[in-house]
């Protein structure tokens, strides 16, 4: 039988991503400007022209497993160009939000993403947890004596709250992961095969890896240069700060006890990359502010969540560093306390905001080297 | 400012630009009965449409319209035409106004016979503006072939004046004299017609289409001097950079169009108008590759059947596609075109030895608005006529030739309108 496409438009979907910051998306009149003037859009199939078309028919399936939507870094060179002012850029970056909240399971916390009236309590919740956590592990007191933060929990039982974080994450993150692999594959056969050649996953991946390391797909950007270096701090200040966590990890398993002296490799790593990681956001919130005329996107609720909550990690973090140098025993531990609060709603949040690209942008730019659409 | 002279006509209408609608316009009112004063800041009169190859849909010449008009206002006494006729300053009302024209000096007089003699022996050349500055003309110059008035003109910029004055011994009519200075002409009229007309969209703007970056990039209307038998090249369509004949050739249309970024609304003639300039290819060399990148075509009414016969000459191909990007291949000076073909949905690079960019529409009255209460539109055009000034042609809204003569009658029987109420009332 004759294969027949079935258009099936979600009117519902259409008014999501407008909510999600693309409300410019019905001013498309499909001239393709967009997908000439991007730097990273391959030459068969370009981008974002035909995202648009699919976002304004509400082909909210044909979205969400479509890899392209993730190889968009959104510098806006689409935005600065598009004669209709429909901001392919902001569009794309509301079908990214969707297309996170649809891939990340359990559902009521997608939700909670989706307004700011969901704040208070998705803030509470990790305060209670933290509270429930140090109720059970500890009897609710600062420690006394030598100001160590790491006393706040006793040692096993931090490994359990840290475990229980990172399986969550990690669950959270493959699933999603998982279903959004599955859905670009389903399409493969649909799009006429890519110009490219094919290569093995591994290696793939390993493309996608440097390609990341290196910031290089940002690198090609004209209109928001700015972002590549935005996120660059970021991204290397985070990597520092993990590494940081692991050699506490190593440290405290070795028999050496914090506090550790400004000179040691744990101190010089978390330091360093406190300072890129708010040299970053703050970079990210300044550009957000300026007036530049090629920088005209929107800056949604669901952006902000992320680069203020990565600032006020950050900020907590140097503060409670600077506040124990200063011998201040309580402040020490309540600022302390903060930071614990807000690194822990960063973690088990991260695969549910915008912090989850992570993993589908990796996922989206190894499939794009895997069957040569990648530029 | 040398003399100054004066008008008294209250009675009379002023036109205020001799392009389609202010002919138009003029002769329409005169052939009533009025008094009519035509001022024309060019040394002549046509407008754009002088500059024009041909006409769309019919492919005639400009000129079988013009010469009619011209020999119009050559047999009715009632107009009084003045080139090289700048108005300076409007005041008062409906039924009496008070205008005051700068007439800048031409240097040339009525004796001119048009002989040349004095572009002969001219020792200074200026680029030609009426040609986009494609090729050069003497500081003594005619500004086309079928100009009206048939004088020629001395461009008081260049000219090396009294000095020099070979052109002064060389005319054996006594037709120049390079002492004239402007003069100032007061006239009193009863009612106003502005047909100040429109410029095309400056595409250095474009920075994304190479327009002033590389040679072969030309706009719509250097198209039309390229292809006019009295442009500079004769007529032969061949490339800026090194005058070879085009064998591919890419209409870009939308060329800052219908965009936020530059002009946001539609010029409605230049999807017609490529579509013309590409008979004046195929005509000349049928075996040029023709591409025509456009969004939507906008061939409306009657014109689809144009349309319709383009697309049915061989090698003519519509893309759609908006050309996002152009570069130039150093070696060749080729461009290289990019667009989407939004039909099979993949990009398109593609080479081609000459671009047109289908510039619009930008009105004149963006820069030079008159004294009174029109009433303006975000883009500079005029949306409303005051009592006793009416608007006409391409300051309304971007639109084609034969449009722009319905507008000027239109204006004319208000300017009319105007006078016999007052004359009715009072």
């Amino acid at each position: 039988m004759e294969k027949r496409n079935v258009i099936k438009p979600d009117s519902e979907f259409v008014r999501d991503v407008i909510g999600l910051g693309g409300e410019s998306l019905k001013k498309c009149f499909q001239c393709g400007t967009c997908s000439v003037v991007c730097s990273l859009s391959p030459g068969d199939k370009p981008f974002p022209r035909k995202e648009m078309m699919w976002a304004q028919r509400g082909l909210k399936d044909r979205l969400l497993k479509d890899p392209d939507v993730w190889l968009c870094h959104r510098c806006n060179d689409c935005t600065a160009y598009c004669p209709r002012d429909a901001k392919p850029g902001d569009v794309l970056a509301a079908v990214r939000s969707y297309a996170i909240m649809s891939y990340a399971l359990p559902g009521f916390l997608r939700k909670a993403f989706s307004s700011p009236m969901y704040l208070l309590p998705m803030l509470a919740l990790p305060a209670l947890l933290l509270f429930a956590f140090l109720g059970i592990a500890g009897d609710l007191t600062f420690p006394k004596g030598a100001i160590v933060e790491n006393h706040m929990i006793p040692n096993p039982d931090a490994y359990i709250g840290m475990a229980i974080i990172v399986v969550f994450v990690a669950v959270v993150a493959v699933v999603g992961g998982f279903r959004f692999w599955k859905g670009i594959n389903e399409f493969e056969a649909d799009p006429p095969p890519a110009s490219g050649t094919r290569i093995g996953w591994l290696k793939s991946f390993a493309f996608a890896a440097v390609d990341i390391f290196k910031h290089g797909d940002f690198g090609k950007c004209q209109a928001n240069k700015i972002n590549r270096l935005t996120h660059l701090a970021i991204f290397y200040g985070f990597i520092l700060l993990l590494l940081a966590a692991f050699l506490g990890a190593v440290y405290h398993l070795a028999g050496i006890e914090s506090p550790y002296s400004l000179t040691s490799p744990i101190k010089i790593a978390g330091n360093l990359g406190s300072l890129l990681l708010l040299a970053g956001c703050g970079l990210a919130i300044y550009r957000r502010f300026s007036t530049a005329s090629n920088n005209r996107s929107k800056t949604t609720y669901f952006d902000w969540f992320l680069i203020l909550l990565l600032s006020f990690v950050a900020i907590s973090g140097v503060a409670t560093e600077v506040v124990r140098l200063a011998k201040l025993s309580t402040a020490t531990y309540s600022v302390y306390l903060v930071h614990l609060w807000l690194l822990f709603s960063l973690l088990i949040y991260a695969p549910f905001s915008k912090g989850a690209h992570i993993i589908y942008r990796t996922l989206a730019m190894a499939y794009a080297k895997q069957v040569g659409r990648a530029v | 400012m040398g003399n100054v002279e004066s008008i008294n006509s209250p009675n009379g209408i002023l036109v205020i630009g001799g392009g389609m609608s202010g002919l138009t316009a003029a002769i329409e009112a005169a052939e009533v009965g009025y008094g009519v004063f035509l001022v024309e800041e060019s040394p002549y009169l046509g407008g754009r449409v002088a500059r024009a190859n041909k006409y769309f849909p019919k492919l005639c010449a400009p000129y079988c319209g013009l010469e009619i008009n011209f020999r119009r206002i050559k047999t009715n006494p009632k107009i009084k035409v003045f080139t090289l006729a700048q108005v300076e300053n409007i005041t008062g009302k409906e039924g009496d106004y008070d205008v005051t024209v700068k007439l800048n000096p031409r240097l040339v007089n009525d004796n001119c016979t048009a002989c040349g003699k004095c572009a002969e022996v001219c020792l200074v050349e200026r680029p030609n503006d009426y040609n986009f500055g494609l090729d050069k003309t003497k500081a003594a110059y005619l500004t086309n072939l079928m100009a009206f008035p048939l004088k020629y003109v001395i461009d008081t910029k260049v000219c090396l004046g009294a000095e020099c004055a070979k052109c002064v011994s060389a005319c054996q009519y006594q037709a120049i004299d390079l002492g004239m200075s402007a003069e100032s002409l007061h006239m009193k009229v009863g009612s106003i017609v502005l047909a100040t007309g429109w410029k095309p969209y400056d595409a250095t703007r474009l920075d994304n289409l190479g327009y002033g970056k590389y040679p072969n990039v030309i706009t719509n209307v250097i198209m039309e001097r390229l292809a006019a038998a009295d442009g500079p090249t004769q007529g032969k369509i061949v490339r800026p950079s090194d005058g070879k004949e085009v064998k591919s050739i890419a209409f870009v249309q939308c060329a800052g169009s219908r965009d936020q970024n530059h002009l946001p609304y539609c010029s409605g003639v230049c999807c017609m108008g490529s579509l013309k300039q590409c008979t004046y290819v195929k005509d000349q060399s049928p075996e040029t590759k023709v591409s025509i990148f456009y969004i939507d075509v906008r061939a409306l009414g009657l014109l689809e059947d144009f349309l319709q016969r383009v697309q049915g000459i061989e090698g003519v191909t519509l893309v759609r596609g908006k050309v996002a990007k152009i570069e130039e291949d150093p070696a060749t000076k080729n461009l290289i075109l990019q667009a989407e073909d939004t039909a099979a949905g993949e990009k398109i690079k593609e080479s081609f030895e000459m671009v047109v960019l289908a510039t619009g529409m930008v009105p004149n009255t963006v820069e030079a608005k008159i004294p009174g209460n029109l009433v303006y539109d975000n883009y500079g055009f005029v949306a409303a006529d005051a009592a006793g000034v009416y608007a006409a042609g391409c300051v309304r809204r971007p639109t084609d030739v034969s449009t722009s003569v319905q507008d000027g009658t239109r204006a004319a029987l208000k300017a009319i309108q105007s006078i016999v109420r007052r004359g009715a009332n009072g």
